[in-house]
């Protein structure tokens, strides 16, 4: 089975409940190529024999990145001189509230700073409000799999993250129907030009640009994520693109298939052929030119991200998975912009949530 | 039993029920006829408004495809694709200007009835637009329009969405823009009003050419899972989502009844295709209660004379009982 985030919806799930094969036999030629971080991803905890595994085959991975319309932005400031981004928390979000400001007095009208999704249609919400949660350092789930979110000092993180977030969207900085975009409505506003930046998991936005290389390199550009609200890299949560299999009859065959796919090139034209949208796993395909073009600020943005990964939560516990599917950090998110509900009262829903999705897991 | 020796009840009930079987047998008869006679009628208008339908779409293809190959065409619409400077929405003084130099006369081609025609980069952004609006707008092509490379096939069936801002279906037809050396640059993108495919079913707006008269209800999925008709003469701003036994099959592509309960949940008698030329179901359809107004007409006829002359015998019969027993005291 492979799909595009079936890996962070369900992988921890079916390993958990011992449904796939291991897969140590499969990926082990390959084990001291595979780019930092991407074992730890696959590595899931089966209850039956109480071990952690690697669970499954990994293809490509990718997080979350920042686009921006280069030109767009030199159009509203009136230059053709490079624009410093700022790097820190406050002001980069500040940085695209004012540049709305300076679009629409340039004459583009309906252009909005910031295209951040406020849904809970879309696993986006959930997906970029995990960067607003590492860069204010709230800890949801500790290494152990312990969830954290009953201690007051990781409420009150949490209630900061959530008040920053929708506070663009209170401010008018982000399109009106953000909070009822589906997963590529942000991609379609912002390549419309409604937008100056989105950020999008993927790179998908400049990925669909590939064959205009006009827009893909002269007018789209990306950064990587700005520093913490404490001046901290801010670490970002890898979603590794992978492959299970399941205990069936099929299954030495579906062995014999992904000892096939995973050899380097094969592996390689299949991730350069979907438009550089991930990043491979593998540290010798990233050595390939398609990977270290240095005006492809796209790839090179997304090469830093990933680099500064952390463990999913839903690998330190399988029970987060739940939480990703019922997008409960996008329904508190799309409460505060739609229904005014008060940011204190809508994390307090998120954490009733959470924790008796946790309940029901351990009494599993 | 001998007649003389039953009684007048007995005489009225077989009577009403020779009368009420005769008039059924006779309902039944005549409606398979009738009905028969008007499928056989309305198949043959559904034949004719099919290749109607699909002689129209490839003209259309063939008119687009002719605009492409011009010399002309190719020239200006790869240079407005080559510029750096590039339309954006909602900045109307720059949009005059945007493309600096560039000529786009003769660009969009003005023997289509088109709502919209746009010329988009590769990376389907509009480029250049007949409507202003459009400009700098995505237009993610693999999902919102009719694809179609004349390279690999023109036959491609058409897709309809409906849009939000029009409140109507809408159909999109999408060609790439080629080079000398074959790259693809850019799209040309062609918008149509499905009432113009719709109004190619028919001679001189004559809606129909039965008597009675049909109905023909062109339907297709509009959105994910909604059923729409394509066009509708009636209200054309209204497409509430339609299902019907009718529609169902013909979407499907399958044989089924003819006489079923339309979209609006009256019998009808329908005939039906699917039409692959624009994914769409075509189905021709008249109601049953006018089609089988004749034959329940003579029903009636049946049963009130049926039901009179056993009124009569009836009368007849007690009146004989009673003299009878008269003669016998």
């Amino acid at each position: 089975m492979y799909g595009y985030s079936v890996g962070d919806s369900h992988g921890p799930t079916f390993a958990y409940n011992g449904l796939l094969l291991e897969t140590s036999d499969v990926i082990e030629q390959f084990r001291s190529d595979y780019s930092p971080g991407i074992i730890e991803n696959i590595t899931f905890l089966n209850k039956q024999i109480k071990e952690r595994n690697p669970y499954s085959i990994p293809l490509s991975v990718s997080s979350a990145y920042i686009h921006y319309w280069k030109d767009l932005l030199a159009e509203a400031n009136n230059t053709e001189l490079q624009i410093t981004i700022p790097d820190t928390w406050n002001e980069f979000w500040e940085f695209w509230g004012d540049n709305q400001q300076k679009a629409i007095q340039a004459g583009f009208v309906e252009i909005k700073g910031i295209g951040l999704p406020m849904a809970s249609s879309t696993s986006d919400t959930h997906i970029l409000f995990d960067f607003f949660l590492e860069a204010h350092e709230a800890k949801i789930i500790s290494t152990s799999g312990e969830l954290l979110l009953r201690k007051p000092e990781e409420r009150e993180k949490v209630i900061k993250a959530m008040k920053n977030y929708t506070s663009f969207y209170k401010k008018g900085w982000v399109p009106a129907k953000a909070t009822e975009w589906g997963d590529v409505d942000n991609n379609i506003n912002f390549l419309s030009s409604l937008s100056l930046m989105t950020a999008n998991p993927t790179l998908s936005i400049p990925g669909s640009q590939t064959a205009d290389e006009v827009a893909y390199y002269d007018r789209i550009a990306s950064v990587g994520w700005p520093k913490g609200v404490t001046g901290k890299k801010v670490r970002t949560e890898i979603s590794v693109k992978q492959m299970f299999i399941f205990d069936t009859d099929k299954s030495k065959e579906a062995k014999s298939y992904a000892r096939n796919l995973i050899k380097p090139e094969n592996l390689s034209a299949y991730v350069e052929g979907s438009q550089g949208r991930y990043l491979p796993v593998s540290q010798r395909i990233l050595e390939n030119p398609f990977w270290n073009e240095l005006r492809n600020t796209h790839i090179q943005a997304s090469r830093e991200t990933v680099e500064n990964y952390k463990l999913a939560y839903q690998i330190l516990n399988p029970a987060y998975t739940e939480v990703r599917r019922l997008n409960i950090w996008a329904q508190a998110i799309e409460q505060v912009c739609v229904n005014n509900t008060p940011v204190d009262v809508a994390v307090d829903d998120a954490i009733e949530s959470i924790e008796t999705i946790f309940k029901k897991w351990e009494r599993s | 039993m001998r007649i003389s020796r039953m009684s007048c009840t007995e005489i009225l009930i077989v009577s009403l029920t020779v009368t009420s079987s005769i008039g059924l047998l006779t309902y039944l008869s005549d409606t398979r006829t009738s009905g028969h006679e008007a499928y056989d009628a309305q198949k043959q208008v559904l034949t004719e408004r099919a290749t109607a339908f699909t002689k129209a779409k490839k003209s259309l293809i063939k008119l687009i495809n002719q605009h492409l190959n011009s010399t002309e065409f190719k020239g200006k619409s790869i240079k407005v694709l080559s510029s750096k400077k590039r339309l954006r929405p909602s900045r109307p003084s720059a949009n005059a200007n945007a493309n600096g130099d560039v000529d786009t006369s003769g660009v969009f081609q003005t023997n289509l009835e088109a709502e919209s025609i746009s010329i988009l980069t590769a990376g389907a952004i509009v480029a250049l637009s007949t409507e202003a609006k459009k400009a700098g707008r995505y237009q993610p092509v693999q999902n919102t329009t009719t694809y179609i490379d004349p390279k690999k096939s023109s036959d491609v069936g058409l897709r309809f969405f409906k849009d939000p801002q029009a409140g109507r279906p809408t159909t999109t037809i999408a060609l790439p823009i080629r080079d000398n050396t074959n790259k693809r640059r850019g799209y040309y993108s062609v918008e149509i009003n499905p009432k113009r495919l719709y109004g190619s079913m028919f001679t001189q707006d004559q809606f129909s050419s039965l008597l009675p008269p049909e109905s023909t209800l062109a339907v297709a999925y509009t959105s994910l899972n909604q059923i729409t008709e394509i066009y509708n003469p009636i209200k054309p701003n209204q497409y509430p989502s339609i299902k019907s036994e009718g529609i169902n099959n013909a979407l499907n592509n399958r044989p089924g009844p003819y006489l079923y309960l339309n979209h609006q949940r009256r019998p009808v008698v329908g005939a039906y295709q699917y039409i692959p030329a624009a994914n769409m179901g075509l189905l021709i359809e008249r109601e049953q209660s006018v089609l089988f107004d004749g034959a329940r007409r003579r029903l009636t006829k049946i049963l009130i004379s049926g039901f009179s002359i056993s009124g009569i015998i009836f009368l007849a019969s007690k009146q004989l009982k009673a003299q009878v027993s008269k003669k016998n005291l």
